[in-house]
């Protein structure tokens, strides 16, 4: 790493905010809206709603301490020989989500021992773990709700490839439209809500082969090392079941069609609104057809006659099967 | 000739001299100020000290047990073992530049960072950013090299330092690209 510049210099600083910004207002703007992209239709800005902010645990947030004599009090015992051959976190694993989309996050951890030799036992031979051989069963357990830890996964990967996943969903955050029509609107976090995030707190645990000669790793030159790898990723967490849904471009799912449970796949050929064929808007980006959602934009919404009170009755045709879709204006 | 015997070219002037030898001098000097600059501007940096890559494994002995627990004590709060990503996830590049790549050092933060991208076939660095204070964001990302389009599996590793620029620790977070 030779000559890395600070950002400070770099014509792309910005100054970071707890939300995504617009550019510039104009005058003529009255409200916010929700949307993908940073846009100005009329005299609503849209702003990107979603918003992604996750704290995940570093390479110190996975250290533990493998105690096969029992000595430390790091698990609550103090020296109890028969809490010997136990694994215990020495670093903070706690996940938090304060993203404005609930997230599903995905750990995938594997164990890299530098004398090529530690067997990984898996939970299922947990009690089988030979004391006096090189083994150790590690494991990551999640805390649930009820503030217990849920059951561990042993980790038994040795690489990337073959690392152990361990996921889990944390709910969104609070948002809020901020800014106004003269400085321009943004999206973000509610500071008037409190702990305004959701979190999973996670640990280390598992035994030690309590009875082996673990010396190597405790050299003073050129120990042997156990590290716990991790590479995490996240998403906004798939609405089940994956089927039909129209959204207006205010991100409002206003109608689940059921299916069997895929997202359709194909093309949107057609579009028909209250019996009127409105498939020109699909060339003019006013109705879009992605992955389960029929999308219609701000100017689609008042081209089909949406913005309209009452029931609607929405087809559309993807692939070479029509949808119907209802919606109801209030 | 004269009938003398002596030259008839007149000697320089004493001051003249001076001057030559000065000037002589100055260059010289100036030679050696250049050499001197670079020599440091294309000295290699010093590589900062990297931590390991993932989380350690210590093993408790009667010497090691009370460092370790107070290691572990004195730790108020989470420090360096957390890290609050604030980012866009869906990196689009049209030839090597993106637009929508967006990586901000949360004000939740307490250390610098920078990030390298992964290709996960190759292992190839694709882009290495610049330092991201705490509180500062990076807009649009353009890569080291073209690539071909597609959609790649990349790692994106933070790595956290210290105001020496030493590794504290890092975190992977696995991102798909596309290429158009």
């Amino acid at each position: 790493m030779n000559f890395k510049k600070i950002l400070a210099v770099s014509a792309a600083l910005t100054l970071a905010m707890s939300s995504m910004t617009v550019f510039a207002a104009d005058t003529s703007l009255t409200e916010p809206g929700a949307g993908s992209d940073e846009t100005i239709s009329g005299d609503v800005n849209y702003v990107k709603t979603t918003i992604y902010k996750v704290t995940l645990p570093t390479t110190t947030g996975l250290d533990f301490a493998l105690d096969p004599q029992g000595l430390s009090s790091l698990d609550g015992s103090g020296y109890d020989a028969t809490q010997a051959g136990s694994i215990v976190s020495t670093g903070t694993m706690t996940a938090k989500n304060e993203s404005s989309v609930d997230v599903t996050v995905t750990g995938k951890f594997y164990v890299a021992d530098s004398t090529g030799k530690l067997a990984l036992v898996d939970l299922a031979n947990k009690d089988k773990l030979d004391n006096t051989k090189q083994e150790i069963c590690l494991t990551i357990q999640q805390k649930n709700a009820d503030g217990d830890f849920d059951d561990a996964v042993a980790v038994t990967g040795t690489a990337a490839d073959s690392a152990t996943e361990l996921t889990f969903d944390m709910d969104k955050a609070t948002y809020k439209f901020g800014g106004d029509k003269d400085s321009g609107y943004t999206y973000e976090l509610d500071t008037t809500v409190t702990d305004n995030f959701s979190s999973a707190e996670m640990q280390i645990g598992g035994i030690v082969a309590k009875d082996y000669d673990w010396s190597a790793y405790k050299a003073t030159t050129d120990p042997a090392t156990i590290t716990l790898h991790a590479v995490f990723s996240f998403a906004a967490k798939a609405e089940t079941p994956a089927a039909l849904q129209m959204k207006l471009k205010d991100g409002t799912v206003l109608y689940n069609f059921n299916n069997d449970g895929a997202a359709p796949e194909g093309t949107l050929t057609a579009v028909t609104v209250d019996g009127t064929s409105r498939t020109g808007q699909i060339a003019k980006g006013g109705v879009s057809y992605s992955g389960g959602k029929l999308v219609f934009s701000a100017s689609g919404i008042t081209s089909c006659g949406l913005d309209q009170a009452g029931t609607h009755n929405v087809t559309a045709t993807i692939g070479d099967t029509e949808y119907i879709l209802v919606y109801t204006k209030e | 000739m004269s009938d003398s015997g002596q030259s008839t070219n007149p000697p320089k002037p004493a001051n003249q001299n001076k001057l030559v030898v000065i000037l002589i001098v100055l260059f010289a000097l100036l030679l050696i100020f250049a050499g001197v600059i670079i020599f440091l501007l294309t000295r290699p940096k010093p590589e900062p000290e990297k931590k390991p890559t993932g989380g350690r494994g210590t093993v408790i002995t009667e010497e090691n047990v009370s460092s370790v627990e107070a290691e572990v004590a004195e730790k108020e709060t989470a420090g360096d073992d957390l890290y609050v990503t604030s980012m866009s996830i869906d990196w689009h590049f049209n030839g090597s530049s993106s637009t929508d790549a967006y990586v901000a050092n949360a004000v939740e933060n307490t250390r610098t960072v920078y990030f390298d991208l992964y290709l996960v076939d190759t292992g190839e660095i694709i882009y290495s950013s610049p330092y991201i204070p705490v509180g500062e964001e990076l807009n649009g990302v353009t890569l080291d090299k073209t690539l071909d389009p597609g959609t790649y599996d990349t790692i994106l590793v933070y790595h956290l330092v210290d105001d020496d620029e030493n590794e504290l620790s890092t975190l992977s977070i696995a991102l798909t690209i596309y290429v158009e």
